[in-house]
């Protein structure tokens, strides 16, 4: 029992110091920081680096990496990134801290140790001393994180109280405008929340690490179980973060009490509990927000919409589509087997992206969990194929239908809350499905999944990869028609007018829910029915490749694309499919991480250009051919936060 | 529709329109509304005044489904509709504008009429948009409505801008069109004129008083421009700090002295 407490208070503190600097950062500049876990990683890494790899003692690789490397990459990243965001829509925001998260880890790995350390050491090295208190053996790297989160805790707790930075700081959060009329300077205080944030994220890292090794996904899945601390918090509250930090490690530890030695339960508890304990205080929160009128903030749109400019005229589409239908036939004549079958699979993987272009790009919601949606499909197809017999084709559309009410559940779940918390509930459904629905034995067969055939229709087998190919662009197209056809009708105008205006759309007969959780329905089954078609093409569906992190890099790779965009969705999966093949093929392994980091890279990206890559490639030249109808400044559509009702 | 009578003492066979009864509102420990009633029956226009800060807001708000009265009950020709959320009361024929333009940016001008007038006409539908049955769902009650409203309204010329392109002038118009474009029977204006010149309110009171006398529509109109209310509404609510100070008819509430005293006073010193 008491070891269980001990272990307890360790990701209790480890968690506490990490959320603890995400509220801090959070509350001097509004931006939530998805990427807090991928800084812990760097931090941590570059600590492994100089002190195992270079032989530098703990103390001043701890030094160097936490008390100097940190909070200049915090400086720099406030400076370069989240200066230039503080006043950016929150999904901007989210979309530009979202690709830190993916880029960060690989560029770490690319510029320290690439292969994965097996039992590396934290402040203390093996042999770890050891003392007993109390009558329990405690080591001195959990010693380290209670002292930690102490110190951190009682820091903060001080400085916020007593000092002339702790005043200026709750000044700049309760109200900014007012304090820069005051002659505070808002950002030198929002530059130093930063820099001290990340000190705070490479110090969880540093104790994270004897605990967890240095692998980056397990890493940054469990720092963000710290968000449900930062939630508990409600993203302001200091003590109650803290207070929380403890009781979620208190909790996922003392759980393994009642549970039983091995098994689905045994795996699935534990690490389900900050998530299913983030959903239910967002659930709350909800309701408090509907029961006070709902008067949430305005959403606002990371793309928006221009009327009158988005259409090319007629001969420009024409041209276009037969380009794309030319290129699309061409393609299996020019690719070897291999390359064709890679391309095959990023169309595959399109068509889950089209559910991401509906639900984010014209509904507006930022959704995390799509990949999970997808991997209901794949892995829903296979049992019904291994187990029952099914063919393959109404096995993919059935668990694709399947998909929909886990797509609805989502929706009215998370129905009345802000992007924010919107986007960590998805998140939370993202990793809740990996640990509980996909660890299920059956589906999960010792992650090696289950068999899904590539599909036949009336005797017509899709077996090669040519013919594949052309089955997975069929239903891409589709699915894309689905996708347009909504934008383009009365839906479409629905979904535009609840992005600018929630409350307007509801006073002109709207029933804003109900869109909401229409789009999210008809996003599932689109998902399902790529994470089928994915999973079909390999053969397998397999739960780690439908695991919420790379559900995370399927948005940055969206995003990059175009998320307003159907041709975006076509390219980014393409991309994703295509460029990881490609280094691997052409380039050194130690740029394995490259991909990655770009699509990282390219989502930060949008911070400069919202419309990405595919609208901002068309509108240089459109501009430069002349294809413009008319010369018109609206361009690019500043959308007004709309005024809160007075 | 069975006329609901809440007052034992109201004997009409048809019930107002719109009517809130004993509406109290607490925002903390402040009564933002305090017992407030009001009522407007079909091609009336009820005039409600006072300072900043009187209320009117909130009254809207608590009107239209947006705010919830911690006591209090509002219909909508006699139906109780306190516990309904806007969209409901909108499909029941309230209709809303704002103190501050809520447009919906990336849409035409055109689009904002349309789209409501498909809202409230039942010609949305999901699954019929989603296979494309439903993009080009154009009829010529819709066409006529819309083009009528745009040209009684001068934003013909300005039909397929996108709202974010506009003017705040602009922008107010297209918030009274959207309104109207859904065939509301009641409709509340907060502060309508705010923004337009003289030749924009003309034009905007004209095309509120054709509303009222060709529809039927009540008005509901929020200002703080006294002579203004006075001079278009049949009956006129006078609020400060949160309750119903004085109820009558613009030459009864000319001639108030409590509003005098309490308004006019503290408004022109102010």
């Amino acid at each position: 029992m008491n070891v269980l407490i001990v272990s307890g208070l360790v990701f209790g503190g480890i968690y506490a110091v990490a959320s603890l600097g995400l509220v801090l950062t959070y509350v001097s500049s509004r931006i939530f920081n998805f990427a807090q876990g991928a800084l812990a990683f760097f931090i941590a890494l570059l600590f492994y680096e100089l002190n195992t790899e270079r032989g530098w003692s703990t103390w001043s690789a701890a030094l160097v990496a936490i008390g100097v490397v940190a909070p200049l990459l915090g400086l720099a990243l406030w400076a370069v990134l989240f200066r230039r965001l503080s006043s950016a829509p929150t999904t901007v925001q989210l979309v530009a801290t979202i690709g830190l998260y993916v880029a960060i880890p690989p560029i770490a790995k690319t510029l320290f140790v690439a292969d994965e350390p097996s039992l590396p050491p934290g402040f203390f090295s093996a042999p770890v001393p050891e003392v007993d208190v109390f009558g329990v053996t405690l080591n001195a790297n959990q010693i380290a994180v209670f002292v930690s989160a102490v110190v951190v805790g009682l820091a903060l707790a001080l400085t916020l109280r007593f000092t002339m930075f702790g005043l200026t700081m709750r000044g700049v959060v309760d109200h900014r405008p007012l304090a820069s009329v005051m002659g505070i300077n808002p950002g030198v205080v929002t530059a130093a929340a930063w820099m001290i944030g990340t000190m705070m994220a490479g110090l969880a890292g540093v104790l994270l690490t004897p605990v967890l090794g240095l692998n980056e996904v397990s890493f940054s899945v469990l720092l963000i179980s710290s968000f449900a601390a930062v939630v508990v918090g409600r993203l302001r509250s200091f003590t109650w973060t803290f207070v929380g930090a403890l009781g979620l490690g208190l909790a996922q530890t003392l759980v393994t009490k009642v549970l039983p030695e091995s098994g689905w339960m045994a795996r699935a508890a534990r690490p389900s509990i900050p998530f299913v304990v983030m959903i239910l205080f967002l659930v709350a929160y909800g309701l408090v927000l509907h029961r006070r009128g709902g008067e949430e903030a305005p959403t606002t749109a990371l793309l928006t919409r221009t009327p009158g400019t988005g259409v090319a005229p007629w001969y420009a589409r024409v041209l276009i589509g037969v380009a794309l239908v030319v290129a699309a036939f061409l393609i299996p004549e020019l690719l070897t087997s291999f390359w064709l079958g890679v391309v095959a699979s990023g169309v595959a993987v399109g068509i889950a992206l089209l559910s991401l272009v509906l639900v984010t790009g014209e509904g507006g919601m930022i959704s995390l969990c799509q990949i999970s949606l997808a991997g209901i499909g794949a892995m829903g197809a296979a049992q019904l194929t291994e187990f029952y017999g099914w063919p393959n084709i109404p096995a993919i559309l059935v668990a694709a239908l399947a998909a929909v009410p886990f797509g609805v559940l989502v929706a009215v779940v998370s129905l009345r809350l802000g992007e924010l918390y919107l986007a960590l509930a998805t998140l939370s459904f993202a990793v809740l499905a990996d640990n509980a629905l996909f660890s299920i034995d059956r589906i999960d067969n010792l992650h090696a999944g289950q068999p899904l055939p590539r599909p036949s229709l009336f005797g017509f087998d899709f077996d090669s990869d040519v013919r594949f190919y052309f089955l997975a662009l069929g239903v891409f197209a589709v699915a894309a028609l689905l996708v347009l056809n909504v934008r383009r009708s009365t839906t479409g105008l629905t979904l535009a007018a609840i992005r600018s205006s929630e409350v307007a759309a509801r006073t002109i007969g709207v029933s804003t829910e109900r869109a909401k959780v229409a789009t999210f329905a008809i996003g599932a089954f689109i998902a399902g029915v790529g994470g089928g078609l994915v999973a079909s093409f390999s053969g397998r569906a397999t739960p780690p490749s439908f695991n919420a992190v790379i559900g995370i890099v399927w948005l940055a790779v969206v995003v990059t694309w175009g998320l307003r965009s159907v041709v975006g969705a076509l390219l980014a999966g393409v991309a994703f499919s295509l460029f990881p093949a490609l280094f691997s093929a052409y380039i050194p392994d130690s740029y394995a991480e490259v991909p990655t980091m770009l699509f990282g890279l390219g989502a930060i990206i949008v911070a400069r250009e919202p419309r990405g890559i595919v609208a901002q490639t068309v509108g240089h030249w459109r501009h430069l051919l002349r294809l413009d109808r008319r010369r018109d400044d609206n361009d690019t559509v500043a959308v007004e936060p709309s005024a809160q009702a007075a | 529709m069975a006329a609901v009578t809440t007052n034992g003492d109201r004997s009409a066979a048809d019930p107002p329109l719109l009517e809130a009864c004993g509406v109290t509102v607490r925002f903390g420990g402040l009564a933002a509304l305090d017992d407030v009633g009001v009522r407007v029956e079909a091609g009336r226009i009820l005039g409600i005044v006072g300072p900043n800060g009187a209320g009117k807001t909130t009254l809207f708000g608590v009107l239209s489904g947006l705010v919830q009265p911690a006591v209090g009950d509002v219909f909508i020709e006699g139906e109780r509709v306190t516990g309904l959320p806007p969209q409901e009361r909108a499909r029941r024929g309230l209709a809303r504008t704002f103190q501050r333009a809520h447009l919906f940016a990336e849409l035409t001008v055109r689009e904002h009429l349309e789209l409501t007038y498909r809202w409230l006409h039942g010609r949305q539908s999901y699954l019929r948009d989603l296979v494309g049955l439903g993009s080009r769902a154009r009829e010529d009650g819709e066409r006529d409505r819309v083009d009528r409203l745009l040209d009684n309204l001068g934003l013909a010329s300005v039909q397929h801008q996108a709202a974010s392109s506009l003017p705040l002038s602009t922008a107010r118009l297209v918030e009274v069109g959207r309104a109207l474009a859904g065939t509301p029977k009641v409709v509340l204006f907060d502060e309508p004129s705010s923004g337009l010149d003289s030749r924009e309110t003309e034009q905007l009171a004209s095309v509120l008083l054709r509303a009222c006398q060709d529809e039927g529509v009540a008005l509901v109109v929020v200002e703080h421009d006294f002579e203004l209310v006075l001079g278009l509404s049949d009956r006129v609510d006078v609020l400060d700090f949160g309750r119903l100070i004085a109820s009558g008819t613009p030459s009864e509430i000319r001639s108030d002295p409590v509003v005098q005293a309490a308004y006019i006073g503290t408004e022109r010193v102010t």
